[in-house]
């Protein structure tokens, strides 16, 4: 009878409930409709006044006739007009002036002498002046046609000269501004081969470098042998773009281990469509309690490519867990694979799948479970994630975790994030030439920064949800973590593209741009630029 | 799995905050939705209450089960406001949009009554044609919207104009949010009913 009556109350809750939602939108707007002051009777019309009667519109004076019309006098005939001065005039030049055929002897004919060749002007790097010895030969050479070699007549007109033909290079980094330009005087160097070789120097696009550059390259521009660590200088502070580019190669592997959302979307999708799943059977209290693994072993059927490709990333997802062993075993498998040359091949791979049908003791999979839905693990994981990502500083100290290249490119969606951020920011500060190289660095660094945030906040959603549904549901399901993740991070990134996103990011970007300025002018901001070679 | 029921209950208001972000800024129009944002958290936190209170003991589990889906529904509801705000003026389509919503809450119960649901199928089960359909609707979507990488969708915007956050953006996040309360509301369904979690 009870059962009954609870069942009663429950049906009635859920029907006013699922009413309710129904009717939000029109309960919450009639939530602010007030009543409105009640109509008050105005005055009783009166009548106006009766319309008088015009005055009547008296005819006016007949139209008179005018005078007739009388024909004046007739048309005479006047003088005969003269034809005028005859067009063509009488004597022989009346048809004009030939064009005297131009005589051979017009400098026109004359055989086009070259001029001067063009020696290049002194670009930014006239600088140079401590080496100017060198530089007054470049401009007056008459070889300038090595202007050529990048414009810069400078430099080019020394390069016959040999010693100064390693400042050759220089003009590559011309556009650089004063820093390796200058630090090359290995143009007086008689090692020009050395000199050369510290065009490599790209970091100089970053101004402060550039200054120290600069004085490296002067200092010792008179000396030769100075010239030849001019170019040391510059291979010896690698940039943070060198920096990412060389690690760049590194992390190849990375760039396919960190998917990005529309990956993430795609591998919960599968295993959720494989129905990979873990379910609490209450068979006893604590560890000893049962766990049902349940999933198929291929989210797709099928052997085309597209499906050995979705069976692939399913496989790989379930391998993507820490402590995935107890919930997934691997069996070898192999796959066709169409060589570079057209062949046919195959190649082994291990596949992971769900232990389904297992009834696993539940101490076996804790680790699992805790992975993927404790709130602990939740705040630590996010937690561990920001200290690394996300927070420059730990305890007033230099996190050297955050400046890390591998830690760098893992911020946001990795390596993507930086090079899309990097093209990103640089075709910026090209649009605008007010902006420094400050703004360009505050730029990226913005990026990383929002990156890791997103991702940080995308995770937590996503680790969120993963253990609501377990609690709720009495199922562990980690694709729908990952899919939640995904969801909110795509909305992340199209709340960052709008009007209140933008106004954000540029706040960030001035905090950005006054962190750095106050790194360059600190103690603490030393060890830092230590860390990029500044 | 050793997760307190109330503490999660309590947690999952936290869910429906992501959302809300969005459908608080996006797109940068003034309308009463903010009211209606409030309105829903008050109603989830008011019910949780209320079945706290009518519940017996032995069931109040249930309630937190059940707020535990209104603030995953609501999650989903939010992902929906930003395409609804943008068609200010246009009281008609809103209202569809709405319902429409609502339809797919019913259209994922109606599904997980057949034989075998789009959403965590039986093992057993052989399968249903065009069910990898369902689950590319979001990766279309996430491919439409910029990839989900905001340095993409800030250039993209660059180059269309905020409309391309606005409406595209929008019709995204609509369709997702659609997506995701029918997937939610097919997994708690199925919890409740086939895990055995509901208490009779």
């Amino acid at each position: 009878m009870k059962r009954k009556h609870s069942r009663k109350i429950f049906a009635i809750f859920m029907i006013a409930f699922l009413l309710f939602w129904s009717a939000l939108p029109s309960i919450s707007m009639a939530f602010f409709i007030t009543p409105g002051k009640p109509i008050t009777p105005g005055q009783a019309i009166t009548g106006g006044q009766p319309i008088t009667g015009g005055q009547f519109i008296l005819p006016g004076d007949p139209i008179q006739g005018g005078e007739a019309y009388n024909a004046g006098p007739g048309l005479k005939g006047g003088n005969t007009s003269s034809s005028g001065q005859p067009i063509v005039p009488p004597y022989q030049n009346s048809n004009g002036q030939f064009i005297p055929a131009i005589p051979s002897s017009l400098p026109i004919n004359k055989p086009i002498t070259a001029g001067d060749a063009i020696t290049g002007g002194q670009g930014p790097s006239g600088g140079q002046g401590a080496n100017g010895g060198n530089a007054t030969e470049g401009g007056t050479n008459p070889t300038g046609g090595n202007a050529i070699n990048g414009g810069d007549g400078q430099t080019g007109g020394t390069s016959p000269t040999g010693g100064d033909g390693s400042s050759g290079g220089n003009p590559v980094n011309g556009g650089e501004g004063p820093s390796t330009g200058e630090s090359l005087t290995g143009g007086d160097s008689p090692n020009g081969g050395d000199g050369s070789t510290s065009g490599g120097s790209l970091p100089a696009g970053d101004p402060s470098s550039g200054n120290v550059n600069n004085s490296n390259g002067t200092t010792p521009g008179g000396d030769g042998t100075g010239g030849g660590t001019g170019a040391g200088s510059g291979t010896a502070n690698p940039s943070f773009a060198q920096q990412t580019f060389t690690a760049l190669k590194d992390t190849k592997k990375m760039f396919v281990s960190i998917p990005n959302y529309l990956g993430q979307m795609l591998d919960g999708g599968l295993s959720v469509m494989a129905g990979f799943k873990i379910t609490d059977l209450k068979t006893a209290s604590g560890k000893r309690n049962l766990i049902q693994v349940d999933g198929r072993a291929t989210a797709v059927k099928g052997s085309g490519s597209i499906s050995t490709w979705l069976n692939m990333r399913y496989s790989d997802y379930l391998n993507s867990f820490e402590n995935s062993k107890s919930v997934v075993r691997g069996k070898g498998g192999s796959v066709a694979v169409i060589n570079s040359d057209g062949t046919k091949s195959t190649r082994n791979y291990a596949i992971f799948q769900p232990r389904s049908g297992s009834k696993i003791k539940q101490k076996h999979v804790q680790g699992f479970i805790n992975e993927v839905t404790s709130f602990k693990s939740v705040w630590t994981k996010t937690k561990d994630y920001m200290k690394k990502n996300w927070i420059p500083l730990d305890k007033w100290k230099v996190n050297k975790d955050f400046f890390k290249a591998k830690s760098v490119l893992a911020k946001g969606n990795g390596i993507a994030n930086i090079v899309l951020s990097v093209g990103s920011r640089l075709a910026e500060n090209a649009a605008d030439p007010k902006r420094t190289g400050t703004d360009l660095a505050a730029g990226i660094t913005t990026d990383v920064l929002l990156g890791a945030g997103q991702t940080a906040i995308s995770a937590g959603a996503g680790w969120g949800a993963s253990v609501l549904t377990a609690a709720a549901v009495g199922s562990v399901v980690p694709g729908v973590g990952t899919i939640v993740g995904a969801g909110v991070g795509l909305g992340l990134a199209l709340f960052m593209s709008s009007n209140t996103g933008k106004t954000i990011s540029r706040k960030v970007e001035s905090v950005v741009k006054s962190g750095i300025e106050w790194v360059k002018n600190s103690k603490l901001g030393k060890g830092i630029r230590g860390l990029f070679g500044g | 799995m050793g997760i307190n029921i109330y503490k999660a209950a309590i947690g999952s208001f936290i869910m429906p905050v992501f959302t809300a972000l969005f459908a608080i800024f996006m797109p940068d129009v003034h309308t009463s939705f903010n009211y209606i944002i409030m309105a829903v958290f008050v109603v989830n936190i008011v019910s949780f209450l209320a079945m706290l209170a009518i519940f017996k003991k032995k069931k109040r589990p249930n309630a937190a089960r059940l707020v535990i889906l209104f603030n995953m529904l609501a999650f989903s509801l939010f992902f929906t406001f930003p395409l609804i705000k943008a068609l200010i003026g246009q009281t008609f389509l809103q209202l569809i949009l709405f319902i429409l919503f609502f339809v797919c809450i019913g259209l994922a119960i109606y599904d997980q009554k057949q034989e075998v649901p789009l959403v965590l199928p039986p093992k057993e089960s052989k399968g249903r044609k065009f069910v990898f359909v369902f689950y590319v609707i979001p990766v279309l979507m996430a491919i439409i919207a910029g990839g989900g990488n905001f340095i993409i969708v800030r250039e993209i915007t660059n180059f269309l104009g905020q409309g391309y956050v606005t409406y595209v953006g929008g019709v995204c996040l609509y369709v997702l949010g659609c997506w995701f309360a029918f997937f939610l509301q097919s997994l708690f369904y199925q919890g409740f009913t086939k895990n055995g979690v509901w208490v009779k």
